[in-house]
Order: structure tokens, then C-alpha cells, then sequence
């Protein structure tokens, strides 16, 4: 302990340097927009590279199960795209989907880092803005939701992950128009709760909840999970429920971001009417 | 030596209004305002101990930041000028220096500049890097400190002058 006080005493120059510098380097970054979003931009460059890296080696010892994986995705989506352009045939007789009917435009993308342990999980994509992907994009497997880009830089993005104390997701119970916000507790990797379901709602156990359609990043409809438990409050008038979430948020491989076109027009014309 | 930490009171402040209610309201061909807090170190004394002029020099740099909406910028361009300061002095004034106990204005003219000089590339070349925050832009780094550092230097330099030769 006396040795290290005389080595800390002898280079204390260099020591208060460091700490200031720390303070001045922590003020510059977290009140400077610009300074923070070339942090953030920079540091996920670095470490988007990293883990690329990283990920590109483990991804040759998982090729057969992954290649199984894409071809079950591709067909479920083949399935869903015929049954859409032939529901659209049924009804105006054209097989062509314009941009302004197909608003969410999806880009694959692969995770290369994710995290479950902390209370504030991101998960980083090797995709970012040369390839579209943009902040406030959403991100879903074939399973269900994933979360919502936080950040994006050339080639690699941030994801706010639904398992994020301050992620709020809108949500509802398939097959009703009771909407809620679905948060994360921090507890448990593989529940979320939804909170502002009122109890008039009929619920039961093992009721699949979507994305709700007041969100304008996710298309309504999108599997997040099941209801596993759900409880009302004393004195309150709204459930509690407990999701138990159809993707495992530990092992997320191939996602897809979707991009809804129309994001911009529905939150204008939303702004005015609120003005 | 003794009457230093008044004096040294009396320049932060003189040096903290001046910057930013005089040089930060100039802004010569649209965009260059002088920075003159660099004289701060050139007049701290040869013999102040490196803790306290860096203390200082962040104290300084701090405030300066805080009134002119800067971010902590002056704060690490400062502090940093201060811990190399005693290697500047070395450059400027030859190894002799540390034996000196008055303080720099004890050198020449030319002497004076040259170490002045090298405080005022430090300063912006951390000013400029910092504000820009992207080493893949070095070129942009180099011409905004090349462009400001001419005007910064006439006019610490026209501030060391009259102030020197006043206490001579």
C-alpha cells in the first residue's frame, strides 16, 4: 500500500492529468451533441468491427443449423408475400404492390453483439446507413419483435433491445384493439410486462400479444409473445400481464429491419393535430 | 515570490472577461475570434509548482467553457498546455531554465515569442482537434489551427509585449 501511494505520489502530475482530462473528456461528451454522436459513431465503428470480426469466425461452426434457419424464414415469408398478392388480386385484380400500399420496406441484417445480463441491453447489426439502416427502425426475427434502432453509423447499428428499462413498446392482444405498453422489468431475459390493458379486456393464459397499430415504427400485428401470467391490481382498473417473449433474446442471429415509409408523414399530420 | 497567488487571481480574471466578453465577440473575416487564455500560462511563474498550474489552467479553461457554451474544449487545451509547459519552457529557453527563479520574462524577446508561439499552436491544435473530434479529419484540424493561429498569436503576443514592458 506505502509503495503504491510513493509511485502514485511520484507520477502525481500524470495522475491529476488523467483526472482531469476524464472530467473535461466526460463534459465534452455527454453535453456536446456533436462530440457525443462522434463518440458513439466512432466507438461503434470500432467495436462494430471487433465483433464482426468475431462473428464472422463463429458464424463458419453454425452454417448447416443457420442455413436451416434462412430457408424455414424465406419460406414463411414466400408464403405470406403469395398470400398477400393474392389477397390484392382478389380485390383490384393487380399483382404489382406500389410503395404507398406496401409502406415497410425490410432490410436483413445479421447481429454481431447482443446482450441479455445488464438492465439496459443493446445488440449491435452489421448494417447501417449505406445500407438504410436508419435510427428509430424497427428490428424483428422471424419469431417476433427484437427492438428499435437506436443509432446508426456507416455500417454497423445500436439496437435498443426490448429487454431495456427504458424501452416502451406499443402492444396489444391479438385479436382485440386493447392496446398497452410493453416494458421490461429487468428481471427475467425472457419476459416483458404489459401494463394499461384495462379489465374489461378478456384475457387468457396463452394469448398472443402483437404490435399494436398506434406504433408507428412496427406494422400491427407483429408476434412478441404469450401471456404467461396476468393479475389487476388492487384499486386499479388495469392488468398487469406478464409476456412470456417468442424469441429467445440470447441467441438472435439474422433480423430484419423495417423501415416504415410513411413514419414522417403520420407524425407530421399527428403534430398538427395535436398543435 | 511570495505575492503570486493575488497576481494569479487577478489574471484569471482579467484573462476569463477579456476572452469572453472581448475576444469572443470579435470575429474577424466571419469566423476567427483571437483565444487569449493561453497567456495565463505564459505569465504563471517559471517556479509554480506543475499541480497547481494545471489546477489553474483547468479552473481557467472551466469557466471559460461554461460563459462561451464550449464544452469543456479550453478546459483540456489548457489543462494540457500546462503539463507540457515545463517542457516548452526547456525548448524555448534551453535546460537553464529550471534554475531561473524569476519568472520567463527574465528571457529575451525572441525567446518570449518562441515559447509563446508553442503555447498558442498547442492550445488550438487541442482546441481544434477536440472541437472537431475526428481524427480521420486531420486536414480540416491543421487548417482551422493554421487559419486562427496567426491572429491568436499577434494579439497574446501584442498583450505579452505591452503587459511586460509595463512591469519593466
Amino acid at each position: 500500500m506505502g509503495r503504491l501511494l510513493a509511485l502514485l505520489f511520484k507520477w502525481r502530475s500524470e495522475v491529476l492529468l488523467v483526472f482531469l482530462l476524464a472530467i473535461a473528456l466526460g463534459l465534452t461528451v455527454t453535453q456536446s451533441s456533436h462530440q457525443k454522436a462522434v463518440w458513439l459513431s466512432s466507438s461503434n465503428q470500432f467495436l462494430g468491427s471487433l465483433h464482426s470480426f468475431k462473428a464472422t469466425t463463429a458464424s463458419y461452426f453454425s452454417f448447416k443449423k443457420r442455413n436451416q434457419q434462412l430457408q424455414k424464414d424465406n419460406a414463411a415469408l414466400r408464403a405470406a408475400l403469395y398470400q398477400a398478392q393474392f389477397e390484392k388480386a382478389l380485390v383490384d385484380g393487380s399483382m404489382l404492390l406500389s410503395d404507398s400500399l406496401n409502406p415497410y420496406a425490410v432490410i436483413p441484417a445479421k447481429v454481431i453483439k447482443n446482450s441479455v445480463v445488464r438492465e439496459r441491453n443493446y445488440l449491435t447489426l452489421n448494417k447501417g446507413t449505406q445500407q438504410g439502416v436508419y435510427a428509430d427502425m424497427g428490428v424483428i426475427t422471424d419469431q417476433g419483435v427484437v427492438g428499435i434502432i437506436e443509432q446508426s453509423s456507416a455500417n454497423f447499428s445500436t439496437v435498443i433491445s426490448l429487454l431495456h428499462e427504458d424501452s416502451s413498446i406499443n402492444a396489444s392482444i391479438k385479436g382485440s384493439n386493447y392496446f398497452g405498453s410493453l416494458v421490461w422489468n429487468g428481471k427475467r431475459f425472457d419476459r416483458c410486462q404489459l401494463f394499461d390493458i384495462p379489465k374489461t379486456a378478456e384475457i387468457q393464459i396463452g394469448d398472443s400479444i402483437v404490435t399494436g397499430g398506434m406504433s408507428s415504427i412496427f406494422p400491427p400485428g407483429i408476434l412478441i409473445g404469450q401471456v404467461s401470467q396476468f393479475a389487476i391490481v388492487e384499486n386499479s382498473s388495469f392488468y398487469t400481464i406478464e409476456v412470456s417473449l417468442s424469441n429467445n433474446m440470447a441467441n438472435l442471429s439474422q433480423v430484419y429491419t423495417i423501415d416504415n415509409r410513411l413514419k414522417e408523414e403520420r407524425l407530421t399530420l399527428e403534430v398538427q393535430s395535436n398543435d | 515570490m511570495t505575492d503570486y497567488s493575488p497576481m494569479a487571481l487577478l489574471r484569471f480574471i482579467a484573462l476569463f472577461l477579456a476572452q469572453v466578453f472581448i475576444c469572443n465577440q470579435i470575429h474577424w473575416f466571419g469566423a476567427i475570434s483571437p483565444m487569449i487564455l493561453i497567456l495565463f500560462l505564459y505569465w504563471t511563474p517559471i517556479e509554480r509548482e506543475l499541480i497547481r498550474s494545471m489546477l489553474g489552467a483547468f479552473a481557467l479553461g472551466l469557466v471559460t467553457d461554461i460563459a462561451s457554451d464550449t464544452v469543456a474544449i479550453n478546459t483540456i487545451a489548457l489543462t494540457v498546455g500546462a503539463y507540457l509547459r515545463p517542457s516548452l519552457l526547456r525548448l524555448s529557453y534551453g535546460s537553464s531554465v529550471s534554475f531561473h527563479t524569476d519568472s520567463q520574462f527574465s528571457g529575451t524577446l525572441g525567446q518570449n515569442l518562441v515559447f509563446l508561439f508553442y503555447l498558442v499552436l498547442i492550445h488550438h491544435l487541442l482546441f481544434f482537434g477536440i472541437e472537431i473530434f475526428d481524427l480521420s479529419r486531420p486536414f480540416v484540424i491543421l487548417s482551422k489551427t493554421a487559419i486562427h493561429l496567426p491572429f491568436s498569436f499577434l494579439v497574446v503576443a501584442l498583450i505579452a509585449i505591452l503587459f511586460s514592458s509595463q512591469k519593466r
